[in-house]
């Protein structure tokens, strides 16, 4: 029997597609529309792949356990650790954000998203000098000059381009495809920019000084640039200004090239400022290219619940914020927590090798439906439903923005907001009985 | 030779990125893209294989030429085989320098590890089934 569900929401990146279309053949998934490479894959290659119930590494062997010895295992290791570290997070659904940042307060833990290995030097920059942004609805309707810097939507936001800037139709532009200019700054030629109408490649590790020299020149100081900045002839620089002072209505998505990078957060910081200084002559935004998919809820969530965005450590009792200490990869490299609850990420595939050689020697909880990098590395790995398939929650878009995804699979896997709120009550009880 | 790494997104490995322990998962993020005229100074050619080594610490990659990187450096797809030569120093900001790993590179005939065999040699016990 063929069933189509549309409307679904793509779980996959920052972008939260919401108009996918499911087709379904005597129950499973059998066709993907709307959606691109990423998501259909992430749809069409889930039947079969998930592991079939929790696996425990016992001995230098991997057995099957139950989902009642799995919350046991879990509610005894954290409940001991003296320094946990609760990290990932980012293809959580809100509800289940939530219960972790009452977890870490309840045991005294580090709570951290994958955001302090991806826009946190962006977060960290806006504390700094704020966040001019604004709605992908209003860029798609209103944008006639993009820039795309250290940022390749084509390969990493594959709708990003079509849904909201060169082939999205614009509600205050009379032909957007024609009137759009698209500035890609990257290092290398990347697919984004063999369609950009201006492509500046810059030296690794050259974004501040190109964006240094960028408000010079909008200030009206060109005669101080020499004549190659970072790479990028005088000439070039020039026009790309002029261009962005001629813009009704700028938007400049930055990604992780500049986030990265030498620099860090100053860069961002810098890009934030440039777009300060192109407001005195025109309209510009800035955003973070927020990559998973609830990326951007769980800053939201530990903000309401911690006052903190991400790397927040409760181990004085009370919530302390400093990254580049109370951050996971720090942590790890520091060889600090005893114990590490990896909620639907990997770090095994994604930390540096040292923090990796840590989580192998402690006990480590993976939350994830498919094997993974960390699968290797972790003593006890729960297999939970995948939110967006068979699994409801509340994801924030990267321009923050919250969407309900569907269920639209029954499966019969616990959802990680069961699974981590069991956990917690568990806790609460040892805690209160202690 | 040494080159500097930079690591991104390509369509193969966010399309894989919930198969991890794939085949096309495996040979996307071990693939080396370098520019065709150093690998012509160390004498490889496309699939062959180099040693890439950073601070005493060595991983077995895959080489694929490619136009669109500059000299002296690289670009390989981010995921654990480019992770394994990135340090876990962040500079007091929680980000660690995925973008500039430094490698010396060097022809060699070794296999290239799985992603379970990888994972092993930091100290985890490879799941397969």
């Amino acid at each position: 029997m063929e069933d189509k569900i549309r409307h679904v929401v793509c779980p996959y990146c920052g972008c939260l597609c919401d108009d996918i279309m499911i087709e379904m053949t005597d129950g499973k998934i059998s066709g993907v529309e709307n959606a691109c490479t990423l998501g259909a894959h992430k749809f069409l290659d889930d039947a079969g792949t998930r592991l079939k119930n929790p696996i425990l590494r016992k001995e230098g062997e991997w057995v099957d356990i139950t989902y009642e010895e799995a919350i046991e295992y879990t509610v005894r290791i954290l409940t001991e650790a003296d320094r946990p570290l609760l990290y990932g997070w980012s293809g959580c659904a809100t509800e289940t954000q939530a219960i972790g940042a009452h977890l870490a307060e309840l045991i005294g833990g580090v709570v951290d998203s994958t955001t302090s290995v991806c826009h946190g030097p962006s977060i960290l920059a806006i504390q700094e000098v704020g966040h001019p942004g604004c709605t992908l609805g209003q860029v798609k309707n209103r944008a006639d000059t993009i820039i795309y810097w250290g940022s390749n939507p084509i390969e990493a936001h594959p709708r990003h381009l079509s849904r909201y800037t060169n082939y999205a139709d614009a509600y205050f532009l009379h032909n957007a495809f024609r009137e759009r200019k698209v500035i890609v700054v990257d290092v290398r030629k990347t697919a984004t920019a063999e369609i950009a109408t201006e492509f500046v490649q810059i030296e690794q590790g050259g974004d501040y000084h190109v964006l240094s020299a960028l408000r010079a020149i909008i200030r009206g100081r060109e005669d101080v640039i020499p004549d190659l900045v970072a790479g990028v002839p005088k000439t070039q620089l020039i026009r790309v200004a002029e261009m962005c002072k001629q813009t009704k209505f700028g938007a400049l998505f930055f990604g992780v090239g500049v986030t990265m990078t030498g620099g860090k957060y100053k860069n961002i910081r810098n890009a934030i400022e440039f777009v300060d200084e192109l407001n005195r002559h025109t309209k510009w935004t800035i955003s973070p290219m927020r990559g998973h998919s609830n990326v951007y809820g769980s800053n939201e969530v530990f903000t309401w619940i911690t006052g903190y965005p991400y790397a927040v450590d409760y181990s004085r009792g009370i919530a302390f914020y400093n990254p580049g200490e109370t951050t996971a990869v720090d942590i790890l490299a520091r060889n600090e927590a005893d114990a590490a609850l990896i909620m639907a990420s990997d770090p095994g595939a994604h930390f540096p090798r040292i923090c990796c050689e840590h989580l192998a020697q402690i006990p480590t909880i993976l939350f994830d439906p498919y094997p993974s990098a960390t699968t290797h590395l972790c003593t006890l790995q729960i297999p939970s439903a995948v939110n967006g398939i068979d699994a409801a929650g509340t994801a924030y878009r990267m321009d923050g923005i919250p969407i309900r995804t569907r269920k639209f699979l029954e499966t019969g896997y616990p959802t990680d907001t069961e699974l981590l709120q069991q956990i917690y009550d568990r806790i609460r009880e040892v805690k209160d009985h202690a | 030779m040494k080159i500097r790494i930079n690591t991104g997104r390509t369509v193969i490995q966010g399309s894989h990125v919930d198969r991890k322990n794939s085949p096309e998962y495996y040979r996307e993020t071990s693939t080396l893209r370098l520019n065709p005229v150093d690998m012509m100074e160390i004498g490889i050619d496309d699939g062959e294989r180099v040693q890439a080594t950073n601070a005493g610490v060595s991983v077995v990659l895959r080489v694929q030429s490619d136009e669109t990187i500059k000299r002296g450096s690289g670009f390989l797809p981010l995921g654990p085989y480019a992770n394994f030569l990135v340090g876990g120093g962040t500079h007091s900001t929680g980000m660690p320098d995925f973008k500039g790993a430094e490698a010396d590179i060097e022809p060699t005939g070794e296999k290239i590890p799985s992603v379970g065999e990888l994972m092993k040699r930091l100290g985890g016990v490879p799941y397969g089934r």
